[in-house]
């Protein structure tokens, strides 16, 4: 199990805004989403492999991505996730919020006495 | 607008999609990356069992994420909808008297509001039996400070109408106690014009 550094778990909430950002790089399914997040992370992230799907389908009752099953590179069936045209604007949404949080938390911790 | 419109539509199809066929492609798509990630770990020299062994364990448990991704899904309102009923007949079950009373008042106020549709159905609604029923019309007189139809004609009024009048096809008449009702449908009985 080489996992090297801190493995920080996936904050609550900001699951959805990884997947929408990595979807957005090209459509793939689930454990491609799962490694490719870690590995965007230089592995610092750690996704829980089964939350992913739940967090998946709540995307795709949003409508933010869509599901295909699609033949693999090693021809196996595969479920793909592809983000949609809504799930372009909640993605561009999500990050200028995400943005703002991150912000104001550096706000306060930059307070000097 | 249209992203709200396919998410309605999304949850609807999964509504209606047969229960065991999405907990198949869900299965399906699990095993896919089960199998995936201990692909994974033998490329990085763990033996076949263990590698399955840790990519379970990575996972986290698939029965956990079924139910979560059900959940997620709505197919839970079906289930839901199961325990309400099972738990609704246990009370019943429970006080016999309360549930004889329900359903008798139930049954009562069904069957009663069944009859009285039955009844205006049959009487303000149904056409009456005869071909083309919206061409069926009654003649009668109307005499000026009378208010009642003049409806109700003697025989040779009846016969008068059949053999000289121009603008029906056909006329009938039946006879009731207090004179005849003449009509220009073919009627099953009674009489018809010569």
């Amino acid at each position: 199990l080489a996992k090297p550094t801190a493995n920080e778990q996936v904050l609550q909430g900001t699951l959805d805004l990884l997947i929408l950002k990595t979807l957005s790089l090209m459509p793939m399914h689930g454990w491609g989403l799962t490694h490719r997040i870690e590995q965007l992370s230089k592995d610092a992230l750690q996704v829980g492999q089964g939350s992913i799907y739940p967090a998946l389908v709540r995307l795709e009752q949003k409508g933010w991505i869509d599901t295909e099953w699609r033949i693999t590179e090693n021809s196996r069936r595969a479920k793909y996730y592809r983000l949609t045209a809504a799930g372009r604007r909640a993605l561009g949404q999500e990050l200028a919020s995400w943005n703002r949080f991150v912000s104001a938390v550096g706000f306060v911790l930059a307070a000097e006495s | 607008m249209l992203h709200h419109a396919r998410a309605a539509l999304t949850r609807v199809r999964e509504l209606f999609r047969r229960r065991s066929h999405s907990a198949a492609e869900q299965n399906e798509e699990f095993s896919f990356h089960l199998e995936m990630e201990a692909a994974e770990n033998i490329r990085r020299g763990m033996s076949d069992a263990e590698a399955r062994r840790a990519a379970l364990l990575r996972f986290g448990g698939t029965q956990r994420f079924r139910e979560e991704t059900s959940d997620a899904r709505g197919i839970v309102t079906i289930d839901n909808i199961a325990r309400d009923a099972r738990f609704a007949i246990r009370r019943l079950n429970r006080s016999p008297a309360f549930a004889a009373g329900v359903i008798a008042t139930l049954g009562i106020g069904i069957g009663a509001a069944a009859g009285i549709g039955t009844i205006v159905f049959g009487v303000l609604l149904r056409d009456l039996p005869y071909p083309e029923p919206e061409r069926l019309v009654r003649i009668g007189f109307i005499t000026d400070g009378i208010d009642a139809p003049g409806d109700r004609h003697s025989g040779p009024t009846y016969v008068h109408f059949a053999t000289t009048a121009r603008s029906f096809t056909e006329v009938g008449a039946y006879v009731t106690d207090d004179g005849f009702v003449i009509t220009d449908a073919k009627l099953r009985s009674g009489w018809r014009s010569p």
